[in-house]
């Protein structure tokens, strides 16, 4: 299919004092195709989208849509030659109600102009959520709703939006689970068949190879390819993504398991539908819990983290029951907590990485009311060097690292207090390559030490990569138990789905 | 549902206030003369044993909590009405230093039946005259203290602050040594009663003695004494030699006072002056610090303010002034205002 | 591609950020000398201290607090209240040590109670303690029939007294609650939580750090701070005075702010708020030398707090966008998009 051009790129370079975002870039994007960009945090993909979606303009170089060269100077102006974009950073206003969300700048007007016909605005709204199938009550606001609800409202407004030409589309299944990502992908192909162009960017290959007509991949700002997505293989592109070889995805190592540290029995969390649990880590060991969104998987962690309260049931440190009713209780007892949302949970971002670790670990590294700035210092110095946390120094502020890097500083913090059990609830999540690898190298470092971990992940082959044993979750209940050789992508996903097999 | 239970509760909220309010008023006097400022006593003041057994029903409202001047005019208003006019119910408030208050508080008193109003009213302006007649066209009396009422239909009991300063700046115009450098504390700009003195100063003294120079002069926000020490201490950087303190009112020129004393330097050879006569003011005059004052007698206000409102609950009068003398406080006079100071409770 | 940030510009801008406020009281000093000869004399420089004594300490109060994600907004009326019973306290006693320690009791209680109201009444901190503004003010007046008390005995001493004949008693005073701030934020496990409280109270919480407990203590502080201030104020008016100090949490917060204290919290320093409430004390100073009417005072002093505060933000950004080149990432600075 010899398609035009939808959007052309000759020779883009966008240019900051000292540093090259982008360096002569060119491609061509064809019309009515799912175009994926694949590259490394950095490689300058989301610059480029930013200057086709008019937030940034070029310092070289031309851009052609329609074979009619442009150059935006605003979202808006990119709006109004079809141009929309669903960003990686959820922007969204906490307290407006969905229906106003929805409906945002695109509201019916009444005849006397600037009056808002508020009951027809709100009409389409709940047409929209009644077309795209969505069971969201309308006026509950978006503080109210998690993450992966926002992103399917965020998703839904753009897709909407009838005078898209080109949609733009910055990893919009972060916080989605495998059923939501379907059912996003039809969406897509319907979206192609109407003759929109999509742009899309991730980091998930099996995504990716479901979607992708073409694939493009960039590295420090440099196109590298583009062809036909029948072209690649995961091999060869995650080669031209990084530079290098990268054989051992999951660097998993054999460990022998001790004794039971953690057990929960008969486990349910107040205000939640967790009920019911029995489950075990061991000394070592790597587990996994598997489900979709809403299977509970968070709120089991967060109650045995102490960050919620316990309605029934009883959690065992090393045979012995404790009461863990605080997150101070919790990290007493050893148990600790990389929790899902590392920028509101995770770590202070106005404060120094320094800071940020020794948070947790104050009563260590103090001497009565004082902190130890000594044995402060020589403790963040040891965990920069065995995590390798790249930062210009130990003062930095912990909000400017990148995504890989503020997960090693919250992994950093919790071991220094040295814990028994370590919980992960998503810590790849919006994380590149070269990021994740490291971090699946600490687990296996910290599985070894004899830290029993405890891994919540949406990417199935995280589990099979790294856990030794993978329980999984439906609607708040357990209903399955896998053990390493048992683990298949269709096993594990039958049970979060809530067959058994 | 939200929005409901809101109207809900704004219509029962709505209904208790109709059901709540009084109906009509007891005799409403029509006032046909418009005069456009009160006019100065003339008749002969009816004694307050004539009014002994009136029973009325007022309400006194000051300027705020805090203000020492306010206080002895509260002080001395509740110790008249206990003393001479025990059949008389009362209650004392205060605006808040908002004088938006003072129409909620006239309605208030409209509704519920009060007779009179003693109030320290603070500056005129068109509106609050209109909420004066509005007021007594509902029947209630009113009696202004420590301030003059142009509205046609209240009484005042005042002091005339450009009398006060004019004594005061002419005491000061003989006692001055030649060629002396002063400092001029002038009060809060806008305000009248400050307004006033401030050109009292400048015509019976300043101008009255060329050679005096004034070297340093600054208004005082809210006459706070805070505010003119910090003014002092500058001004003690930057003048090795002053003279005197020329201030238009005591606590201002007791905060110069303090700072020179603080400073190490010789205040008995400076003359301080103020106005008002409160106790602080006639201490320091006592105790040699303070040259002179101006007492604004707040007891005799307070007595004749609430002997005019009697008046005019009795109907005996349609609406008088009274105009305050000041006296001149000395330190040969000064002991016998510290003994009314004494007797007020102001003092222990 | 990794490069380092190493030009000319890049260094400036580093400079502004971290020391932007100082530079701003250099040239406020320079603008001094150069108007008024008396300016940089170290008996002006005393006397400004005084001044700025009673609003310094209590900038340290609301430093700390607006460092914890807080603010306090009847500071003004604590000074009136405490300063009061204070006075009484050493009429009846004769100690200066009493004094104030009522002083500091009555302040330590008003401002638990308004982290009573923010932590366990949910209240947020605004509406908590306007209340207890008004609270305390009324209550000042109910303690003393808003008459003020004449006769202090050598109450103002400790106002008026100078340590070794050259430094006024509340300028030390000022230091030192400027020093014990400094310590407890820089150096004790308390300042750590205050700054992590204050940085993002959610990950504090996540982090085994009781939010509501250190909340409580940076309240108590205040209330320490608060009472020191009260005792002070009273003693430079030589009276006790119950409608002093209004509006004096304003002066604090504008010090605080000037001095770096963020209202998103986790951002602030006792060096900035010194030199915050050094900064409105000179410019003050400098205005009344030069004989300047106090309402034009107000009204430069409120434009060169906008112009101080902006030179600060403005410093902050530049990092901002300076690091988002270095990830290669632009990011928008905090004012939103253009």
């Amino acid at each position: 299919m010899q398609a035009e051009y939808k959007l052309r790129f000759e020779g883009i370079s966008k240019v900051f004092p000292g540093v090259v975002a982008l360096d002569e870039v060119s491609f061509g994007v064809h019309k009515g195709t799912v175009h994926v960009l694949m590259g490394e945090n950095g490689a300058g993909k989301s610059t480029l989208m930013k200057i086709i979606n008019g937030t940034q303009q070029q310092t070289a170089g031309r851009m052609y849509l329609d074979g009619k060269e442009v150059s935006f100077r605003s979202v808006y102006e990119a709006g109004q030659h079809g141009i929309g974009m669903i960003c990686q950073e959820l922007s969204y206003i906490p307290d407006m109600t969905i229906e106003k969300y929805l409906m945002l700048c695109r509201e019916h007007r009444r005849r006397v102009p600037g009056f808002i016909d508020w009951p027809k605005t709100r009409a389409a709204a709940r047409a929209l959520l009644e077309r795209e199938g969505l069971s969201y009550d309308p006026r509950l606001t978006m503080r109210e709703i998690s993450i992966s609800d926002i992103q399917i409202l965020e998703i839904t407004k753009c897709i909407s939006n009838d005078n898209i030409d080109v949609l733009i589309m910055d990893e919009p299944t972060s916080a989605l689970s495998n059923k939501e990502v379907a059912r996003l992908f039809d969406r897509i192909r319907i979206l192609k068949e109407k003759g929109i162009t999509i742009l899309y960017i991730s980091h998930k290959m099996d995504e990716i190879f479901q979607i992708a007509d073409e694939i493009t991949v960039m590295r420090d700002g440099r196109h590298i390819h583009t062809a036909p997505a029948s072209e690649y293989t995961p091999e060869s592109m995650v080669t031209m993504m990084v530079g290098r070889r990268i054989d051992d995805v999951y660097p998993k190592e054999p460990v022998a398991f001790g004794e039971k540290v953690l057990e929960v029995r008969d486990f349910s969390t107040r205000y939640t539908n967790v009920s019911g649990l029995n489950f075990y880590v061991r000394a070592g060991e790597i587990v996994g819990l598997a489900g979709l969104m809403g299977a509970g998987r968070t709120e089991t962690a967060r109650g045995l983290f102490g960050m919620d309260a316990l309605e029934s049931g009883q959690i065992l440190l090393d045979g012995k029951p404790v009461n863990i009713r605080s997150v101070p209780d919790a990290v007493r007892c050893g148990i600790v907590m990389a929790t899902e949302d590392r920028r509101r949970y995770g770590m202070i971002g106005c404060r120094s990485i320094s800071e940020n670790i020794a948070l947790p670990n104050l009563r260590k590294l103090s001497r009565g009311p004082f902190v130890d700035r000594r044995k402060e210092r020589r403790h963040v110095a040891e965990m920069f060097r065995r995590l390798r946390i790249k930062a210009p120094s130990e003062q930095t502020e912990a909000k400017t690292l990148s995504g890989g890097n503020q997960q090693k500083v919250v992994l950093a913090k919790w071991l220094l207090a040295k814990p028994r059990v370590l919980i992960l609830d998503e810590p790849t999540r919006g994380i590149d390559v070269g990021a994740k690898y490291e971090i699946y190298r600490l687990m296996s470092q910290m599985a070894k030490e004899g830290i029993a971990i405890l891994l919540i992940s949406s990417e199935l082959p995280e589990f099979i990569g790294m856990c030794d044993r993978c329980y999984t979750m439906y609607n708040g209940r357990m209903n399955g138990e896998l053990s390493r050789a048992e683990m298949t992508q269709e096993r594990i996903m039958m049970h979060c789905a809530g067959g058994k097999s | 549902m939200k929005r409901i239970l809101a109207l809900v509760l704004t219509a029962l909220f709505c209904a208790s206030l109709c059901a709540c309010s009084d109906t009509g008023q007891a005799d409403s006097q029509t006032d046909d003369s418009a005069q456009s400022s009160a006019d100065a006593p003339e008749a002969p003041v009816q004694k307050a044993e004539d009014y002994h057994d009136v029973k009325a029903k007022i309400m006194v409202i000051g300027k705020n909590s805090t203000d020492p001047f306010t206080n002895w005019l509260l002080t001395a208003a509740e110790k008249v009405i206990k003393e001479s006019y025990p059949n008389v119910e009362y209650v004392v408030t205060n605006l808040n230093d908002d004088p938006s208050n003072i129409v909620t508080l006239l309605d208030q008193c409209v509704l519920d039946g009060y007779d009179g109003v003693l109030i320290q009213k603070g500056s005129n302006s068109i509106n609050s005259d209109e909420w004066y007649q509005n007021a007594t066209a509902e029947g209630l009396k009113i009696s202004a203290i420590n301030a003059i009422a142009k509205d046609g239909v209240a009484s005042c009991s005042y002091a005339d602050d450009y009398g006060m300063a004019q004594m005061m700046a002419a005491h000061m115009a003989d006692i001055l040594p030649e060629n002396a450098q002063v400092v001029f504390f002038k009060g809060p700009d806008g305000n009248q009663a400050a307004m006033d003195r401030v050109d009292a100063y400048q015509e019976h003294l300043f101008k009255a003695r060329p050679d005096v120079t004034v070297i340093a002069e600054n208004f005082v926000e809210g006459w706070k004494k805070e505010n003119a020490i910090t003014l002092m201490e500058d001004w003690c950087q930057k003048y090795d030699k002053i003279d005197g303190i020329i201030s238009v009112n005591d606590t201002m020129a007791l905060a110069g006072l303090d700072v020179m004393k603080n400073a190490g330097r010789d205040i008995s050879s400076v003359y301080s002056c103020g106005i008002d006569g409160l106790a602080d003011g006639c201490l320091s005059i006592e105790a040699g610090g303070l040259t002179a004052s101006i007492l604004q007698n707040a007891d005799v206000m307070s007595e004749e303010g609430v002997r005019l409102l009697m008046q005019m609950i009795n109907g005996d009068i349609d609406h008088e002034a009274y105009i305050v003398d000041g006296v001149l406080i000395t330190p040969d006079n000064v002991s016998e205002m510290i003994q009314m100071h004494r007797d007020n409770g102001i003092i222990k | 591609m990794e490069k380092r940030f190493t030009d000319i510009r890049g260094l400036f801008s580093q400079a502004m950020r971290r020391y932007g406020i100082y530079l701003i009281l250099l040239l406020i000093v320079f603008a001094g000398s150069v108007l008024s000869p008396v300016f940089l004399t170290s008996k002006n420089i005393m006397s400004v201290g005084r001044q700025v004594s009673v609003t310094g300490i209590l900038a340290f109060a609301e430093t700390i607090l607006i460092i914890g994600g807080n603010v306090d907004l009847s500071l003004g009326s604590q000074v009136a209240l405490s300063g009061m019973i204070s006075i009484n306290t050493y009429l009846g006693t004769g100690s200066a040590v009493l004094a104030f320690a009522s002083a500091i009791a009555v302040c330590v209680c008003c401002s638990l109670f308004n982290a009573f109201a923010i932590t366990k009444l949910q209240m947020p901190g605004f509406v908590a303690t306007m209340s207890m503004d008004f609270i305390a003010r009324g209550a000042v007046y109910v303690y003393c029939k808003g008459t003020p008390i004449y006769q202090v005995g050598d109450y103002g001493k400790i106002s008026s007294t100078y340590l070794f004949g050259v430094v006024p008693l509340p300028v030390v005073f000022l230091l030192g609650v400027a020093v014990l701030a400094a310590v407890i934020l820089r150096q004790t496990c308390l300042g750590r939580n205050i700054y992590a409280v204050g940085g993002n109270a959610e990950a504090a919480f996540a982090s085994g750090i009781s939010v509501s407990r250190t909340k409580f203590k940076a309240f108590a502080i205040s209330g320490l701070f608060t009472g020191i201030a009260a005792v002070i104020q009273m003693a430079r008016l030589n009276t006790g005075m119950p409608d002093t100090a209004n509006g004096y949490h304003g002066d604090a917060i504008a010090a605080a702010v000037i001095g770096g204290a963020s209202f998103t919290g986790g951002a602030g320093t006792a060096a900035g708020t010194l030199v915050g409430a050094f900064v409105v004390g000179f410019i003050s100073n400098i205005l009344n030398l030069k004989g300047i009417s106090i309402y034009v005072q107000q009204i430069i002093k409120g434009i060169l707090i906008i112009i101080a505060v902006s030179v600060d933000i403005a410093g902050k950004n530049r990092k901002i966008r300076q690091v988002a080149r270095e990830k290669k990432e632009p990011v928008e600075p905090r004012e939103g998009p253009a």
